[in-house]
């Protein structure tokens, strides 16, 4: 760990240079560096999607709308969605595995450190790279780039942008790789892999996704670029190719990658859930058993994106049962979410309000995403503002909002700070108020006709109040980010201190200092009991001290029904209250 | 939108719809001034809005359950000191099958509902109008087509075929076309052989409830009988290029002997012009 030398110098020799920071930044191989700087690009790149997002809601709050129109609009288009997905959705989450996985089973750092620091500079290069397109013209044919709209080969932004996504795509696979092995050889002595927190489950399972899937995106890409260049015909039908092909090879991707993309937000639902109701998960072997069963039916429905392509209907069937039944692991997730609520003792932290409110939204993209599984509703609603609806109830709804929690949950033990709690209020009651009223409306606006990426809708004037509405939102949401950055700003330096543990959580990364040391333990944490102890050490001391009175459920429930006097109605309960208190 | 709620039949779909409404109030404040929502213009078209109101009964069903027992679980349960852990509750197997097993049956009454939708409009009628849309940046035009009763005339060679290659049986061109705009008989089942001459477009009527995708080359296939006489919006619902928001044609359903008339009124001028 050579990039720990400097560090420990400056320590001991007093400030360093702002050179010498840098350099200490750019070739470090410290895993929570690493999530650091990977979660501040995905920032930076946040911001320039959010920009894009503002205009096209701008653009289409008025029919007529004349702010960008024709190839600009498209661009932007294409550019919001591959800007939030790859630059920022994915790039933060890896950011916060980074940081707080290798924590959570009590390692040192991830397994190939600089493996890990090369997955980062990919990342930030191919960012960089796709923000070129900026400047040299974005593409012209959405984030998904069929054939054989991205085949017109004087549309130079294709080249740059497949140029830039393989260079994440790679950075991804290097990153998943690097998950697995991780969790797989490095777990604290006692943790085997059902003890250890769902949040490492689902790294897991990311990790499984990444390596699996997107190499589909790279040879789909790969041979867009040499049919572009070389005058070869994997998709041209007019020369014996086949423009499904595409579709079926960037979609056996792009539904795998909807689930990489929330994946990690069910893992850090999973944490801030029983940190915050002081009660272990609800059922920890379904709820990892359903994430695996989510990744691997994820790989078997990659056709419900191409319904309407033309294929034979019957083929459409088994696509159809199949995203349906994907729905019911979904469904066991919400359900031990909502049963790991029963009987907790709730704190409303900024946290727990962003997990509370990803259950409602991401619960409504799960419905709408169950209407899409039907074929005949489908093909009315697809490629329009209902999907485009549905798709932001997940992505942001659901991996967002997760996001959003993760960072009020672990903003402690990274900065060693509280953040700002009115600040967090307005964000989350921004963010949540915005959200449902940009992406509700859109559902009614596809099914009433709206197609999706239009820059104009004049000639149907009755859409108008609901892109009002999304527009507001949209702005709404906007503040919501803004009030999240003033909190990280004011609390990185002005936030009252955390110490080790402010949540009581009882995973590893709580039982180090915040913001930990480089070699993150200054002792080797050793799991003994299960995870989630919450109130199990102290029912298990009552039980000692009174003979094994255990609490029954009328109890319970009068308990909590009858109010403040909750802590003294059983001899159990007394024990914990004291030995918490 | 209370247009759309009068259509619907049963009471409790009525409710679970009127539900989920008040999930978009806004919405529903400047809807009941505008026509918003497209009619269904024919039988398989209400067949859809049927299939989707009962998704929204299920959906409402299951969105007010668990935003219900939210609401009740942190106003019950929320923290009143900060000291004192939860129940120490782990899990428990009965409920784990219960809420596995009831929507898988629920998932598996849907699947059943939207196979047989399917399979019912699987094969087209034998006598159809044919109707070839021909897809181009930013434009659509429509070539008529009529079916042959099969060994009696010569398929004609249209493109490759996706979709249900069993059903498509000889058809003969009629020397009808139009651009822009496009005239169909009410009360008569009508195919559309839906293709592209450049890059991906969609064919999308939503008063019918179809869309399907025209690829270059290729030919999707799908059929519809209107019921109700108007014009609508064909829409392309592909990303297609600069000018893909006002690829918008019309389509006329116009009552049969109107048709019939204008129909023969244009193979008259077509084969005048043939002889020519």
């Amino acid at each position: 760990m050579s990039e720990t030398s400097p560090e420990y110098l400056s320590r001991s020799l007093g400030k360093p240079s702002f050179l010498e920071t840098l350099k200490s930044w750019i070739f470090t191989t410290d895993h929570k560096r690493i999530g650091i700087l990977y979660i501040v690009f995905a920032f930076i790149f946040f911001a320039v999607g959010g920009a894009l997002a503002g205009l096209i809601r701008v653009q289409l709050a008025t029919p007529e709308g004349t702010l960008i129109t024709g190839s600009t609009f498209n661009g932007m288009v294409g550019m919001h969605g591959t800007i939030m997905i790859f630059l920022w959705v994915m790039p933060v989450m890896t950011g916060i595995i980074n940081y707080i996985m290798p924590l959570q089973i009590g390692a040192k750092d991830m397994v190939f450190p600089r493996a890990n620091s090369l997955g980062l500079w990919l990342f930030i290069g191919g960012g960089i790279i796709l923000m070129m397109t900026f400047f040299f013209g974005m593409p012209q044919a959405g984030w998904t780039a069929y054939v054989p709209l991205s085949l017109v080969k004087s549309d130079i932004g294709m080249d740059i942008w497949i140029i830039g996504i393989q260079l994440l795509g790679i950075s991804s696979i290097i990153s998943g790789l690097n998950f697995l092995v991780t969790i797989i050889k490095l777990r604290a002595p006692g943790m085997t892999m059902f003890k250890v927190p769902l949040f490492v489950w689902s790294t897991m399972v990311t990790g499984w996704l990444l390596v699996l899937a997107m190499p589909a995106l790279t040879v789909g890409l790969g041979a867009v670029l040499l049919e572009r260049h070389l005058d070869v015909s994997f998709f041209n039908s007019a020369n014996g190719g086949d423009p499904l092909l595409y579709q079926h090879l960037f979609w056996f991707f792009g539904h795998p990658e909807v689930y990489i993309l929330i994946m990690p937000g069910f893992g850090i639902i999973s944490e801030i859930i029983p940190a915050h109701a002081r009660k272990p998960i609800f059922g920890y072997k379904p709820m990892a058993f359903s994430m695996i069963a989510i990744a691997f039916i994820s790989f078997l429905l990659w056709v419900h994106h191409m319904f309407s392509s033309g294929m034979d209907p019957v083929a459409t069937i088994p696509f159809s049962i199949l995203t349906m039944i994907i729905g019911v692991p979904t469904g066991i997730k919400i359900f031990n979410w909502l049963a790991t609520l029963w009987k907790g003792k709730i704190h409303f932290e900024p946290a727990m309000l962003f997990a509370l409110g990803f259950i409602i939204t991401f619960t409504i993209g799960g419905l709408t995403g169950v209407m899409l599984a039907v074929v005949p509703v489908d093909l009315h609603v697809t490629d329009t503002y209902f999907v485009v609806g549905h798709m932001h109830y997940v992505m942001f709804g659901g991996s967002v909002m997760a996001i959003y929690g993760g960072i009020c949950h672990w903003f402690p033990k990274v900065t060693g700070r509280m953040l700002t709690k009115p600040l967090a209020h307005a964000h989350f009651w921004l963010t949540f108020i915005g959200l449902n009223l940009t992406f509700l409306p859109m559902h009614w606006l596809g099914f009433f006709g709206m197609q999706r990426r239009i820059d104009t809708y004049a000639d149907a004037p009755q859409f108008t109040d609901g892109n009002v509405a999304a527009t507001i939102g949209g702005l709404v949401m906007g503040l919501g980010a803004l009030a999240l950055l003033i909190n990280i700003i004011y609390s990185i330096k002005k936030g009252a201190l955390a110490g080790n543990n402010p949540w009581r959580a009882k995973s590893f990364e709580w039982e180090t200092t915040s913001p930990p040391p480089p070699h993150n333990f200054d002792v080797q944490p050793v799991m003994t009991g299960l995870p989630y102890a919450y109130g199990e050490d102290a029912a298990a001391s009552a039980s000692a001290a009174t003979g094994g009175s255990a609490d029954g459920g009328a109890a319970d429930g009068s308990a909590a029904t009858t109010g403040a006097d909750s802590e003294t109605s059983t001899k159990s309960k007394n024990a914990k209250g004291k030995n918490n208190g | 939108m209370l247009i759309f709620v009068k259509r619907i039949q049963s009471m409790p779909a009525r409710i679970a719809f009127a539900i989920l409404q008040l999930l978009a109030v806004p919405v529903i404040a400047f809807s009941q001034e505008t026509e918003l929502v497209p009619i269904a213009a024919g039988q398989y078209a209400e067949r859809v809005d049927d299939l989707m109101v009962l998704l929204l009964g299920v959906s409402a069903f299951f969105f007010v359950l668990i935003l219900g027992l939210m609401i009740v679980f942190i106003v019950k349960f929320r923290a009143r000191k900060q000291s004192g852990d939860g129940a120490p509750i782990r899990g428990n197997h009965t409920l784990e099958i219960v809420w596995t097993t009831i929507p898988l049956i629920l998932m598996a009454v849907l699947a059943g509902l939207s196979a047989s939708l399917i399979f019912e409009q699987y094969n087209p009628p034998e006598e159809t109008l044919i109707v070839k849309v021909n897809a181009f940046a930013f434009d659509w035009e429509f070539e008529y087509y009529e079916a042959v009763p099969a060994g009696t005339g010569f398929a004609e060679f249209v493109g490759f075929i996706c979709g249900n290659p069993q059903t498509f049986v000889h058809i003969r061109k009629l020397n009808v076309k139009t651009s822009k705009e496009l005239l169909i008989p009410a009360n008569r089942p009508v195919r559309f052989l839906i293709s592209s001459e450049d890059v991906l477009h969609s064919f999308w009527v939503p008063e019918y409830r179809i869309k399907r995708d025209a690829v270059p080359n290729y030919v999707s296939d799908v059929w519809f009988e209107a019921s109700k006489l108007g014009t609508f919006r064909i829409i392309c619902a592909e990303l297609c290029g600069v000018s893909h928001s006002t690829m918008i044609g019309a389509l006329k359903v116009i009552p049969t002997q109107e048709f019939d008339s204008w129909m023969t009124e244009q193979l008259a001028v077509a084969s005048l012009s043939d002889n020519i």
